[in-house]
């Protein structure tokens, strides 16, 4: 059906090739799980099968694909699409209109389906995710898993031949993951779809029976799944802290409500994060995890008895001194890219706040850490999204925040960067006796090194408690062992 | 960055207001506010005024609670204080040390303020009860290029989102110790060009991802597209628009 032949590509204005001569070969019903490290080229490989590179992408191509044995070059992108699609990385980006149901018409209206028709596949999309209840919803409302469900639904459907997926499983909790799982294999038995899933996960999706590739610096090699350390793992239960006490209170919520129209996004009775402890924010798509964090700044719309980071109450104008102590990561590490190279976006935060030169060697020592000593003069907007959001960690560090507010900080990296993020974060909270919220959907790693996990449903606070407490009651609450036994 | 006030934007409800066709809301928006221009008189502005006044009440949003609804009254109350100070004309009513207040100076005030907030609340209301999606395909359902009318939608998509993005963006920036004290002047233009340029990369980058999700769901593949919803118009969507077009016209001819 699709085949790539000897394919190269070069972005246009660089040297260097992100993808060398890759071979490929993708038939009806087929099922490719392609990882590899951040940055290796996976995503420019899911934008060369859809047909966008050379076109909408400009860069220098060599080789060929053939689509049903025509090559791409000669067929317009919407013909193209008519037997491919890809859902990007980032579902937000992905949205041209204001609704749920307007946006998964959207591609059946372009291609002239009968409103029935478009009714029914709408319906029948969401339902494969059980994400029926965001049907009425505005798209601004969602959440960013929540905007990822819908992202997948609007893939399914159109019911395309070959569906590529880059990175659908970053921002979504297991359930969903399972439903689209579930789904997916559905497709793949009825409408015989070939799926081509680019991924770091790869272990949450063993169960597909699809052929594994790994790239490495443009090219693709047979790959072999890693399995993903448990919470359960000696090793990591060694990482945490012994506690210290009495520690000091750095952030503290008393009835915290956020209300979107008649929606409540959050309503947090109580919540303390003390020193040298973390925090494993978790819960389900749209159970307000990252509305904590913005709502914690002050930065939506809410209401609080009490709400406190190192004693000074937050929502109104927080001093530069008390700003010092917030490290803040977003998940879209292109919104925290201020500087020309990678070198001063480091020193950024210290230069700001007349540290660069007492802490040059801690500076240096993150430098290391996060293995940028050959990139420290690339202009970041160069680097890939799991480095990008490596050089984000690295920025805030350097100036030795308290407090660490990390959202979805795991997105885009491998296993291997995911580890060495947690392992950093764990001997800096412990080091400078600070403390972290770490918003994400990564139980096995992350409640290694976590003290608490922190568990939220429909805005509100339904577990809170020790990690080691927590993975018993987790497992419990939401038939984690069911969940796996049906994936593996 | 706190804002307790709630935005002006389209919130879904079920009024009556919400009922009427967005063609035959705009219409009523563009005769009266053609009718406020054209005509002199301080009733007929009092008039318009009092029924933008009564719509506002009969939906679910309070004017109050609305972002920037009180800089709105203040704006109101200064434009009619001037005209109070400095119309002369008329007869005199009340004579202060600095000034006379006059009749006409009165009517004058009444009149500008009435014109001013009318016009306002009515496109508040315009504003309030319109879903973005359902006018650009009622324009489209007239005659309007639905690739023109996919601009307006994905530009009103983006301005919440640019606005939500540009507030991290800030707060990210402001947290690496960024300075921006108008003492500082230098480096605040530093730290205001920084801003700026990842803003602008953000929308860039959004607008490259737009186009190949568009273009991957075979956006323009053919002249015309069918439509999950289409805009049916109702008897009184048509006698609304009647009744406008009409006050347009009684509106020129009058002047």
């Amino acid at each position: 059906m699709i085949e790539l032949k000897d394919f190269s590509f070069c972005y246009q204005g660089s040297n260097t090739s992100v993808l060398d001569q890759v071979n490929l070969s993708i038939q009806a019903g087929d099922w490719l799980v392609i990882s590899g490290k951040s940055g290796c080229g996976k995503s420019t490989l899911a934008l060369a099968i859809a047909g966008f590179l050379g076109k909408i992408l400009p860069g220098e191509t060599k080789g060929q694909i053939l689509l049903d044995g025509i090559n791409i070059d000669e067929m317009e992108t919407y013909e193209i699409s008519k037997k491919i699609y890809l859902v990007q990385q980032n579902p937000e980006n992905q949205f041209c209109t204001l609704t749920v149901k307007d946006e998964i018409a959207f591609g059946l209206e372009n291609r002239k389906f009968p409103a029935v028709e478009i009714e029914d596949r709408i319906l029948s999309s969401l339902t494969a995710l059980k994400a029926e209840d965001l049907m009425e919803r505005r798209l601004i409302e969602l959440s960013g898993g929540q905007q990822q469900k819908i992202a997948i639904a609007t893939a399914l459907a159109l019911r395309p031949e070959i569906l590529i997926l880059d990175e659908p499983t970053s921002s979504l909790d297991k359930e969903s993951l399972h439903s689209l799982l579930q789904s997916l294999s559905m497709l793949r038995t009825e409408n015989k779809m070939g799926v081509v899933i680019i991924e770091h996960r790869v272990p949450d999706i063993r169960s597909l029976n699809a052929l594994h590739f790994e790239m490495h610096s443009g090219r693709l090699f047979p790959g072999k799944v890693k399995v993903l350390p448990t919470y359960g793992d000696k090793t990591q239960q060694n990482t945490k802290s012994s506690p210290k006490s009495p520690s000091e209170i750095l952030v503290q919520v008393k009835d915290l409500k956020v209300e979107l129209g008649e929606y409540t996004v959050l309503d947090i009775d109580h919540l303390e994060l003390r020193s040298g402890e973390i925090i494993s924010l978790m819960g389900p798509n749209g159970s307000g995890k990252t509305t904590f964090l913005l709502s914690l700044l002050g930065m939506v719309n809410s209401k609080s008895v009490l709400r406190e980071i190192i004693g000074h109450p937050t929502g109104i104008r927080l001093s530069r001194n008390q700003l010092a102590e917030i490290g803040l990561a977003f998940q879209n590490p292109d919104h925290q890219i201020f500087c020309d190279t990678v070198l001063d976006e480091i020193y950024y935060g210290p230069t700001n706040y007349g540290l660069e030169k007492t802490e040059s060697d801690w500076i240096e020592g993150l430098i290391s850490t996060f293995e940028f000593n050959e990139l420290q003069k690339k202009h970041p907007y160069l680097l890939s999204f799991g480095q990008k959001g490596r050089l984000n960690l690295s920025s805030i560090l350097s100036y030795k925040p308290h407090i660490l507010l990390l959202d979805e900080v795991f997105i885009g990296q491998d296993l291997g960067n995911v580890l060495l993020i947690l392992k950093t974060i764990r001997k800096y909270v412990d080091e400078h006796n600070s403390a972290a919220i770490i918003v994400n959907h990564l139980p096995d790693p992350v409640l290694g090194y976590a003290d608490r996990l922190v568990y939220l449903d429909h805005g509100k606070k339904i577990l809170d408690s020790d990690t080691d407490t927590a993975i018993k009651d987790y497992q419990q609450i939401f038939q984690w062992k069911h969940l796996e036994a049906s994936n593996a | 960055m706190l804002r307790q006030a709630k935005a002006l934007q389209y919130y879904p409800a079920e009024d009556f207001l919400q009922r009427i066709s967005p063609l035959a809301k705009i219409s009523v928006l563009i005769s009266l506010s053609t009718f406020l221009f054209i005509s002199q008189s301080v009733l007929v502005h009092l008039a318009i005024f009092f029924f933008s006044t009564v719509l506002f009440l009969f939906q679910p949003i309070s004017f109050f609670k609305l972002h920037g609804s009180k800089v709105l009254i203040i704006t109101t109350a200064f434009i009619g204080l001037l005209q109070l100070v400095f119309i002369s004309e008329g007869n005199p009513v009340l004579n202060l040390y600095f000034f006379e207040i006059t009749s006409k100076g009165i009517l004058q005030s009444v009149s500008a303020s009435a014109r001013f907030i009318s016009i306002i609340l009515l496109s508040y209301l315009f504003v309030l009860s319109t879903d973005p999606g359902k006018f650009v395909l009622s324009l489209v359902g007239i005659g309007l290029p639905y690739r023109l009318g996919y601009t307006l939608i994905t530009a009103l998509r983006m301005i919440p989102m640019v606005k939500a993005e540009v507030e991290k963006i800030l707060f990210a920036q402001i947290t690496r110790g960024a300075n921006y004290s108008p003492i500082h002047l230098k480096k605040t233009t530093i730290n205001i060009s920084r801003f700026l340029k990842v803003v602008l990369i953000a929308i860039f980058k959004r607008v490259n991802q737009l186009v190949i999700s568009m273009d991957g769901r075979s956006f323009g593949l053919y002249d015309k597209r069918s439509t999950l919803s289409d805009i049916h118009f109702q008897r009184t969507d048509y006698m609304i628009i009647f009744l406008s077009l009409a006050l347009i016209l009684i509106s020129i001819i009058w002047r």
